[in-house]
């Protein structure tokens, strides 16, 4: 079973992602190099030794401060900040719900402790999540009793479940087979093990099994 | 009673309580320490058996630490390190040295303070007294989840006894915010303007001022929580947003608590940065208008950046993802500044730098990593991972412990009138920053490893991620033996240190005021006070009698499932009463001494200190009542059956009992207005009127209580309106009952004279108070009964 | 002794308390207006208790800002709460 291994074809979700944790990632680690970096220098350069001149240093009463300065930092990492946040925002659309016609909506009910998945037909699977492949799967996760998370780290796509609240999230997934679906929000003793399977199939597998389905729901499950 | 004993059992002096709090904080560090070991040993590699498809299937025999066990472990480690380490061990060296460096003879409530201390500590020892009992600790998490944390899904003594403990150390934190703010602001040594306090104190207002109003709302949660559990109401559970409640309040204090945790250690490196590197600090000013013109008040505004992932709408998602972002700009510009001061200057790597320095070396690490978090998109996959876990040590351990640390070196000398070992310091960095960071950077690199789990699915990168981490774990914590053994050494075998070692110019090194005492004269060794002459007597059993009264009847109401547990819980209100009276005869014969002396009070020139303590309370008041009518709001609009108005309580009765509190608000006013133009009787006739009207309200409201409870069978665990109406109006009447013990009190003094035209500061302070609670009348009269 | 404007405000009080119970019975206790009308005269009446009972016109500024900080932050948190899930 698969956790987070790289997927041949990127799911969206993945894509959008890793798209933006790169911008954070360069420039977050550019910033810390050369922070750090300069400390270090500094540190190394004006340490106490033997025989080192003590720079002069004027210091002037009253002096606010140099706030030119500042507003240079302010702009420069505002800036950076600014772009990041930009990013952000424009990558909203892996939180944001779309709203395509053929999207597949799936119910999600967290309880203690293990997932339940309830399909239109009223059907409800307690072990699997089964999805077809390259189709919007919209989920709309609550839950049974405590907070948990649903999260799926494969696709990089989680939301809170929590008792009396709907909350949705959607993904795309674009490669058959079997990934991890695990809780995330701390939920009791078996928080750990409240594991599920995310099976991703072909149309026409998927089709055939929701067909096969049981046509009557079953008596307990569901929101 | 011995008398070392009574010392330090009795003292109000703020060096001795700051003494008690750092090793209080250590012992809580220690036993937080031991949690995490547990929880690493077990972490440290998958123990599972092999599974269908490769799933890791653990068997409960072979795990180190059960699943209860694990949770328990990292929820009170949580817990215990936040809020009974790493903040107390800021506010011990707060307690020695905000005085000394201000200038002030002492705190200014000294009793208040050494109250604060002991109703930590018992706390503290409450939150922990769980793990021995049937059913364990609270499992739920430091951040302690709702409904996770209910009386369903948490039962047993155990979490109840946690959350007390809580509840009392919300209490402390809040009585102790007032006292410190209320020392600046007018106990300040003569010459010490606003401008020359120095860089520690003025962090310490900052971090003061982000407790200040975050606390109230945490014990507002957790009074609630207390509330649901025990008496069995409904506000975390019966409507649909329960949870969002929780998380709403709780990270209201949980956000700035982040910089509560940080601040003082910025101060630290504030003032020691430039000590040891021979120059001022760079953008003295800048600094201080960055943290207290912006980091503290945007510190109120982030907190739902914990709440990305619950289902609140974009919109909000993106102001608090903003908020967030902004609030990382001074961060930069303080930072820049510490580095600026290492420019042009001659670095003494010695112990209290190189940890300064190590502080914001991590701290760097830490705060980039939260830019990161802050994006509500890439939170989707790092919330509640080890990437969060990985940050916020990198801030609350890399940089405030770190920083800290530093802070105790720095102060040894004064605490204890000796030298360190400056080698044996060095190693405890050199071991300490390596485990540190051996522990917790490959976190970053397990940002798809859920936290909180106690055992995991074999994964190659996991596996040797988290046996590293586990590693450095024990190297970090065998890092601190260094320090306890530096400690012991100082004060065994340790050089009588000079005056001002390092060449500081802050006050608490060279004494420049007149009547304070020098900071390395009274150290562990001397008593203090004794070189001051004047103090007549400086001792007060009550605020020690008073928190344990607090603990029992708290631990009274954890075990009220046992049949006996209400007899605890009367005991623990008796030694209360006993410890109330006692306080107050102690005031009423004036024979607690509080130190007074000339001071420095601009803008507060014209306030007296107790009317401003007052003030300051009133201000935190309105935070709890806030937050309590908040919740109520909040729950009504996620509760569509709501009974009509009307339909429920006696709208006459409620106007009735209006009038008859705004009426006694009107007496409390003329009372004061008598004894302001000198006429005793009229006052002692006022305030007896009010205290008349006060107990008719009382009584009005017990008979309402009465007819609604047994007649109509609208009982606060039977809805969630029922349970609403009688928690705010319960904490309403609260405050009515202790403004009668106030008045009963004011009406004694009265009656010996104890007020008179210039001073009747004691009337002008009841009143305030009550008008405030007719205040918040104002708005649960028509909330509750019209609306 | 000036009795004059603490009588006044106390009269001023108990007269719109008991105008907020006429104003309920007056009208469907859930329609709009009546919840605003309430909602003004109660702020109003806890804005004079806190000018004339507790003197706070009589404060420095500072005292003042301390009591408006925490009101402030407190509506920064009812709010967020309030609109958390709305559309």
């Amino acid at each position: 079973m698969l956790y987070s291994l790289p997927l041949d074809a990127t799911p969206p979700t993945v894509q959008i992602f890793n798209t933006l944790q790169n911008y954070y990632l360069i420039l977050g680690g550019a910033a810390a190099v050369i922070v750090i970096g300069y400390m270090v220098f500094m540190i190394a350069k004006n340490r106490e030794r033997p025989g080192r001149q003590v720079p002069a240093y004027h210091h002037e009463e009253g002096d606010w401060g140099n706030w030119k300065g500042v507003v240079m930092l302010l702009c420069v990492t505002g800036s950076v900040l600014a772009f990041v946040e930009y990013e952000t925002f424009a990558s909203a659309n892996l939180v944001a719900i779309p709203d395509p016609p053929n999207a597949l909506q799936v119910g999600v009910v967290g309880r203690q402790f293990s997932w339940s998945f309830t399909y239109d037909n009223g059907y409800t699977d307690f072990q699997n999540l089964t999805v077809p492949l390259n189709t919007i799967v919209i989920l709309n996760i609550t839950s049974a009793d405590v907070t948990h998370g649903f999260y799926i780290p494969s696709l990089d796509v989680a939301k809170d479940a929590q008792p009396g609240i709907y909350s949705q999230l959607w993904f795309n997934a674009t490669q058959p087979g079997t990934f991890t679906i695990v809780c995330r929000q701390l939920c009791g003793v078996g928080h750990a093990l409240m594991i599920s399977k995310l099976v991703v199939e072909t149309t026409s597998a998927y089709n055939t099994w929701y067909s096969k389905l049981p046509a009557a729901p079953p008596a307990k499950g569901g929101a | 009673m011995n008398a070392w004993l009574s010392r330090w059992l009795y003292t109000t002096n703020h060096k001795d309580v700051g003494l008690l709090y750092i090793a209080g904080s250590m012992y809580f560090g220690f036993v937080g320490a031991i949690l995490i070991l547990l929880v690493r040993v077990e972490l440290a590699i998958p123990v599972c058996a092999t599974g269908v498809s490769g799933m890791c299937w653990p068997s409960a025999t072979q795990t180190f630490l059960s699943a209860a066990s694990f949770n328990q472990a990292v929820t009170l480690h949580g817990l215990i390190m936040i809020l009974w380490f790493l903040s107390p061990l800021a506010i011990g060296l707060a307690n020695y040295f905000l005085p000394l460096q201000i200038g002030a003879a002492d705190l200014a409530l000294p009793r208040v303070n050494a109250f604060g201390y002991w109703l930590w500590l018992f706390g503290g020892i409450t939150a922990t007294i769980g793990f021995f009992l049937p059913g364990g600790n609270t499992a739920g998490g430091w951040t302690a989840y709702s409904p996770l944390s209910s009386s369903t899904f948490s039962p047993g003594a155990g979490p109840t006894l946690a959350f007390a403990g809580l509840i009392m150390l919300a209490t402390s934190i809040t009585v102790g915010s007032i006292n410190i703010l209320l020392t600046v602001a007018v106990e300040r040594g003569p010459g010490i303007t606003w401008r020359k306090i120095p860089m520690f104190s003025w962090f310490i207002i900052f971090t003061i001022v982000a407790m200040l109003f975050s606390f109230p709302s945490f014990l507002a949660a957790l009074l609630l929580l207390i509330s649901d559990r025990v008496l069995g109401t409904m506000y975390y559970s019966a409507s649909a947003g329960g949870s969002i409640l929780w998380d709403d309040l709780f990270w209201f204090f949980g956000h700035p608590e982040v910089y509560v945790v940080l601040l003082p250690a910025f101060g630290l490196i504030a003032e020691i940065f430039p000590v040891f590197s021979g120059r001022p600090l760079a953008e003295k000013n800048i600094i201080l208008i960055c943290t207290g013109a912006i980091v503290i008040p945007l510190s109120y505004m982030v907190w739902s950046h914990h709440m990305f992932l619950t289902g609140v709408t974009l919109s909000e998602d993106e102001a608090f993802s903003v908020a967030t972002i902004l609030i990382s700009l001074p961060f930069d510009v303080i930072t820049l500044a510490f580095i600026k001061t290492l420019t042009r200057s001659s670095i003494r790597l010695t112990a209290p730098m190189i940890f300064c320095i190590g502080s914001v070396f991590l701290f760097i690490i830490g705060g980039i990593t939260g830019v990161f978090l802050s994006s509500f998109v890439l939170d989707v996959v790092y919330n509640n991972t080890y990437f969060v876990v990985g940050h916020f040590h990198y801030v609350m351990v890399g940089a405030a412990i770190f920083g800290l640390i530093a802070g105790l070196y720095y102060y040894i000398p004064i605490m204890t009138g000796k030298m360190y070992h400056e080698k044996m310091a060095n190693w405890h960095f050199i071991t300490s920053f390596i485990g540190f960071n051996i522990l917790y950077f490959p976190m970053f690199f397990l940002y798809d490893m859920p936290r909180r789990i106690y055992t995991y699915q074999s994964l190659p990168s996991w596996n040797t991620l988290n046996l590293i981490s586990t590693v450095g774990a024990f190297i970090f914590a065998a890092s601190q033996i260094f320090l306890l053994a530096n400690i012991v050494w100082t004060l065994r075998a340790g050089k009588i240190s000079p005056p001002n070692p390092w060449g500081a110019t802050t006050p608490e090194w060279v004494p420049v005021i007149t009547g304070a005492s020098h900071g390395a004269a009274a150290s562990m060794g001397s008593m203090p006070g004794a070189e001051a002459g004047e103090h007549h007597r400086h001792e007060s059993s009550r605020p020690i009698w008073l928190a344990t009264g607090i603990a029992v009847s708290f631990l009274g109401l954890a075990l009220l499932v046992y049949s006996w547990g209400i007899a605890v819980f009367i005991l623990g209100l008796a030694i209360d009463g006993f410890a109330v009276i006692g306080w107050m005869y102690e005031d009423l014969h004036e024979t607690f001494h509080m130190p007074e002396g000339v001071t420095e009070r601009w803008p507060f020139n014209a306030i007296p200190k107790m009317r401003l303590g007052m003030w300051i309370f009133l201000s935190t008041d309105v935070i709890v009542f806030g937050a309590i009518l908040g919740a109520y709001l909040y729950i009504r609009s996620f509760t569509p059956d709501w009974p009509i108005p009307g339909s429920v309580h006696e709208i006459p009765l409620g106007l009735a009992n209006t009038i008859v509190l705004l009426t006694s608000g009107l007496t409390a006013f003329l009372a004061l207005e008598s004894i302001k133009e000198g006429k005793q009787r009229n006052m002692i006739m006022w305030l007896c009127a009010t205290f008349i009207l006060g107990a008719t309200f009382l009584g009005i409201k017990g008979a309402e209580w009465y007819n609604l409870y047994f007649v109509k069978g609208f009982t606060w665990n039977s809805s969630i309106a029922g349970s609403t109406y009688y928690f705010t109006v319960g904490l309403h009447a609260a405050h009515v009952t202790v403004g009668l013990v106030l008045m009963a009190y004011l009406i004694r003094k009265a009656m010996m004279g104890g007020y008179t035209k210039e001073n009747h500061a004691g009337i002008e302070n009841f009143a305030l108070y009550w008008a405030f609670v007719d205040i918040v009348w104002i708005f649960v009269f028509p909330l509750f009964y019209l609306l | 002794m000036n009795y004059k404007t603490p009588v006044a405000v106390w009269l001023y009080m108990i007269l719109t308390t008991v105008g907020e119970v006429a104003l309920f019975y007056s009208a469907k206790p859930d329609t709009f207006g009546v919840t605003i009308g309430i909602g003004v005269i109660a702020m109003i009446n806890s804005l004079i208790a806190a000018l004339f009972l507790m003197n706070i016109r009589k404060e420095p500024p500072v005292i003042q800002y301390l009591m408006l900080a925490p009101l402030a932050l407190i509506m920064v948190l009812i709010l967020t709460m309030l609109f958390a899930f709305a559309q």
